[in-house]
């Protein structure tokens, strides 16, 4: 009750994560502002006016691709991505068939960026079988917590902000194992398929219980798909077992590095259970349930004999701004921008809420190593004390943005020295539909949710297949694609 | 190739290997995968903007704000309210995981469906195989779900049925088969209920409005003794007032009395109390031998109290503590005789009237019930304060009424004012969210609109709270089959919001 008298904690002040460049660019962009204007200076320089006069008219619409947005997006990323997928496409590439139609080695590879990817059963010592996919191409192991989430709405304040630290704190701790590349929270939202309850009201029914009690519990239960929903969550971490001091020299000692990395994990601290380790039925279910919405309703027993190959699509069309696979359409977002603002801990809450269609959401994480933090925010203080500097020097007052970033760094620096670390975080959305009707309604839901998390996403163009994976416990990590 | 999943049958751990794996570039697809068509290769990956911040304020964007729900077992109530998943509810399969005790308790109040939670539970259980066991329906709620399920429904009142509150129950005349042993220690249970149930009755208005004290304790006890003890037939409360006036020498003897002047000071004020139980409001409702046995193979039984309710709280109380008390025994004797294999749902509802009706009542109370509690009967206490249980009159007595709610485990709140919550939580803790949210359901609506077309604005939410979780608010959804039972329920909504 006391706690309802001080102000609620409030979040923020992350900024993209970019490189380093002039003013507001990136090194990309510097790059080719100084080529764009230096080349044609040159030229002119070396007296050829008239080639200059070409090169600069080559060099602005460069410039403008390279510097010009349009909806949060630079158009040379925009002209890039349709490029790519424009070519793919005409070469049929986006398209996939997989299994008995195609050849080897290629038979038997899941689509798109998944297809490096393989299932590992391994035993782990004390706990039975777990699944561990291994991206050979990368080498890198991911394994995954099957989650139970307390629901922090009706906790109280006190309590969820402890929870919301502790969650701090284990995205710091990644930092401490320097094997580990990234980590992925997915919240699934999907349709109750109810036949969980079917079969368990089925098995313990009485045979000679009385007509009302068995007709009344057979409505409840054929009513319970319709409007219910089930949140699964999960937790995968992708770890680099090449990183560490201690080389593994083969792919069980791998995997247990995985698994090792994975221990280390309090999440019970920050408001989820776990409910166990995913195991490789479930790994395989988790895919083939993604790719195939109606296959949830096949029981768990049925996901054992599958192999890797089996739980992706039979055949999928990676389109411009959708994904079609197995009788199914999905649509996957990617952050654009995440809220300017502070807000509290529960800004996420309309994304995670179900809605009409099943929905997948991701956060990826990337602790920066406790070097690569402290270079980081070094450099933001003193970039924030040389403007200082400055503005003492011109007498000039300081503007509310310079203030408020001053503050930002300073904030950074003091909790870094409590032990914070820096992370990088991206955001992916999939829905999926079974009616291509449906699409469109399920497009708007998600935009609608992301607006009211204060989020701004945008659809995945042209790289719709790569944005879907990054739902799937596999690992995919696109920032470091 | 090595560690690769093979097909099922096939899922031995991989041979551990001493030299590094060796892959072979060629059959490895690529990073975006293979190239060429009808490959699916990802043409584009899209990476989205990477933010950057301090794990202290990015773990602002909290992932863990659903909570993933109970499991899908038991008894199906309806949609979860925030996350829109089934809740199904299972007190005695979760025995032992999330739950220590399978009672449930359940609060909220007048006209908000606290019985018709109740009334789903029970279905489902009897669905399951439970029997529904009703032993004081005091507004003629259950009736009619027990008659559709084609139980029986025993109608105390005047000129109704009659109930012998120290019944031993329908099998009690079986006592004379039993072997010696056996035979004893079943009639010192049956008898010590029996003493413990006139207690209770004689703490009530009608009878001495008081415990017995020591002397009168004595002598009762051993009236039920000398009255019972002829195995073959169950004694009534007549029978243990003509005991007491006949003053037999056991009982003088048992009492350490000599004259038959002093025996009468001592046992005066409570035979005058006996005899007010048969006599006035009360007479002709538990002064004879029970007329309808109670059929525990049917399945599902209500003793219903309905026509009795006009007679003013008192009586109700003591009615509700009598039947209680006989639908114990039954359930308890079938169980020692071993003809009741199934276990039992006992929906205890208006419990706070029973409670309020005396000091001990609390105890006695506590004595029925907690006997069976390790015995798969599942209690359903409803009610819609825990002022009654505050108001009593003793330490004693409040600190036992709220170890019966503190004994279960799974909470059931429906819409309630803020002051009723801060008592539950002072019990079991419960969040400021889960406050604010149970009441806001009790709120009157903010239109004003005259409520008696209105449905109550929390009429069929509840907020489950199992054990220490979070609680889960769930809104019941009745099926046409339900609606249509319930429709033609002889109580209306009027009566039950009149409470």
């Amino acid at each position: 009750m006391t706690a309802t008298t001080t102000e609620p904690r409030t979040y923020g002040g992350w900024r993209r994560s970019r490189s380093l460049g002039i003013g507001r660019l990136d090194s990309r962009q510097t790059v080719i502002l100084m080529t764009a204007v230096l080349v044609p200076l040159l030229a002119a320089a070396f007296g050829a006016v008239r080639l200059a006069f070409v090169l600069a008219g080559v060099a602005l619409p460069v410039l403008g691709l390279a510097l010009v947005q349009r909806g949060g997006v630079l158009l040379m990323d925009l002209a890039l991505a349709r490029a790519r997928w424009q070519w793919a496409a005409w070469r049929g590439e986006t398209s996939y068939r997989g299994g008995v139609f195609a050849e080897l080695p290629r038979a038997w590879d899941l689509p798109g960026v998944l297809a490096p990817t393989t299932l590992l059963d391994v035993e782990e010592p004390g706990r039975g079988r777990v699944g561990v996919v291994w991206n050979q191409r990368t080498g890198w192991m991911s394994v995954t917590l099957l989650l139970s989430p307390a629901g922090a709405l009706l906790a109280d304040r006190a309590t969820v902000e402890q929870q919301v630290a502790a969650w701090g704190d284990l995205l710091a701790s990644l930092a401490d194992d320097e094997t580990v590349r990234a980590a992925a929270v997915t919240i699934e939202l999907v349709p109750e398929s109810g036949t969980q309850l079917a079969d368990h009201v089925a098995g313990r029914l009485d045979p000679d219980a009385p007509e009302l009690a068995r007709r009344v519990l057979g409505e409840l239960v054929a009513a319970a798909p319709r409007g219910a929903a089930r949140v699964n969550a999960r937790l995968t971490l992708t770890v680099d077992p090449a990183a560490g001091g201690a080389r593994p020299r083969s792919v069980p000692e791998a995997a247990a590095e995985a698994l090792r990395s994975l221990a280390g994990l309090s999440v019970t601290a920050a408001g989820a259970d776990v409910l166990r380790r995913a195991s490789a039925t479930d790994l395989v279910r988790m895919v083939r349930c993604a790719f195939d919405p109606d296959a949830a309703m096949a029981g768990v027993s049925e996901f054992d004999a599958l192999t890797w190959g089996e739980a992706g699509p039979v055949a999928a069309e990676d389109l411009w701004d959708h994904y079609r696979h197995d009788g199914a359409y999905s649509i996957s977002w990617a952050l654009l921008e995440a809220p300017r603002q502070r807000v509290s801990h529960d800004v996420l809450l309309p994304l995670l809420s179900p809605g009409r269609f099943p929905r997948r959401v991701t956060i990826l994480y990337r602790t920066l190593s406790r070097d690569e933090a402290g270079a980081v925010l070094e450099r933001e203080v003193n970039a924030a004390a040389a403007r200082e500097e400055y503005r003492r020097r011109t007498r000039r007052d300081p503007t509310a943005r310079e203030r408020a970033d001053a503050e930002r760094a300073a904030r950074a620096a003091a909790e870094e020295a409590h032990g914070a670390g820096l992370v990088q975080f991206s955001l992916f959305v999939t829905t999926t539909v079974t009616r291509w009707e449906d699409l469109a309604d399920a497009r708007r839901e998600v935009e609608q949710a992301a607006g009211r998390s204060r989020l701004k996403l945008r659809i995945a163009r042209g790289g719709q297949s790569a944005a879907f994976a990054v739902g799937l416990p596999c690992g995919i990590y696109p920032p470091a694609a | 190739m090595l560690g690769r999943r093979r097909p099922a049958g096939a899922r031995q751990a991989p041979a551990p290997e001493k030299r590094p794996p060796a892959l072979n570039a060629r059959v490895i697809a690529p990073r975006r995968g293979w190239r060429g068509p009808a490959a699916g290769r990802a043409a584009h990956v899209e990476t989205g903007s990477v933010y950057l911040g301090t794990s202290v304020q990015v773990a602002g964007l909290f992932p863990f704000m659903q909570a993933s729900g109970l499991p899908a077992e038991g008894v199906p109530i309806g949609p979860d309210l925030l996350t829109h998943e089934m809740v199904c509810l299972d007190p005695p399969g979760w025995l032992g995981r999330l739950t220590n005790n399978p009672s449930i308790w359940v609060q909220g109040q007048p006209g908000v469906g606290k019985s018709a939670i109740a009334k789903r539970l029970c279905l489902g259980l009897v669905g399951y195989g439970y029997a529904m066991l009703c032993p004081g329906d005091v507004k003629g709620e259950y009736a009619g779900l027990v008659r559709a399920l084609g139980g029986q429904v025993v109608r105390i009142g005047r000129g109704l049925d009659r109930i012998n509150p120290l019944d031993s129950g329908p099998l009690g005349r079986l006592l004379p088969t039993l072997p010696e042993q056996r035979r004893e220690i079943l009639l010192a249970e049956v008898n010590g209920r029996r003493g413990e149930l006139l207690h209770a009755l004689l703490a009530t208005a009608h009878g001495l409005g008081r415990r017995p004290v020591a002397q009168e304790s004595a002598a009762l006890n051993a009236a039920i003794r000398l009255a019972a003890a002829d195995p073959a037939t169950d004694p009534t409360i007549p029978d243990v007032i003509k005991v007491l006036r006949e003053a037999p020498g056991p009982l003088l003897d048992r009492l350490m009395l000599r004259s038959h002047d002093e025996y009468l000071t001592e046992v005066r004020a409570i035979v005058a109390a006996l005899e007010n139980l048969c006599d006035g409001p009360l007479s002709g409702l538990f002064d004879g031998p029970t007329t309808t046995p109670l059929d525990l193979n049917a399945p599902a039984v209500s003793v219903d109290l309905s026509a009795i309710l006009t007679a003013g709280d008192h009586v109700v109380a003591a009615g509700l503590l009598a039947c209680w008390a006989y639908s114990y025994s039954a359930v308890d004797t079938a169980r020692a005789f071993g003809v009741l294999a199934r276990p039992v749902v006992l929906p205890l509802d208006e419990l706070w009237r029973a409670l309020r009706a005396g000091p001990g009542m609390v105890e006695a109370f506590d004595g029925i019930t907690r006997l069976n509690r390790a015995k798969g009967e599942i209690s359903l206490m409803i009610t819609h304060s825990l002022r009654d249980l505050e108001a009593l009159p003793t330490e004693e007595d409040r600190a036992k009424a709220s170890g019966l709610m503190e004994r279960c485990d799974t909470l059931i709140l429906a819409a309630m004012p803020m002051s009723e919550l801060t008592r539950i939580s002072q019990r079991k803790p419960l969040t400021d969210a889960e406050r604010e949210l149970v009441a806001s359901w009790a709120s009157p609506t903010a239109t004003g609109i005259d409520g008696t077309t209105q449905v109550h604005p929390g009429r069929g939410k509840y907020l489950i709270k199992i054990g220490q979780r979070i609680g889960v608010p769930v809104r019941l959804a009745l099926t046409p089959t339900e609606l249509e039972l319930y429709h033609t329920d002889p109580a209306p909504r009027r009566q039950v919001s009149a409470s």
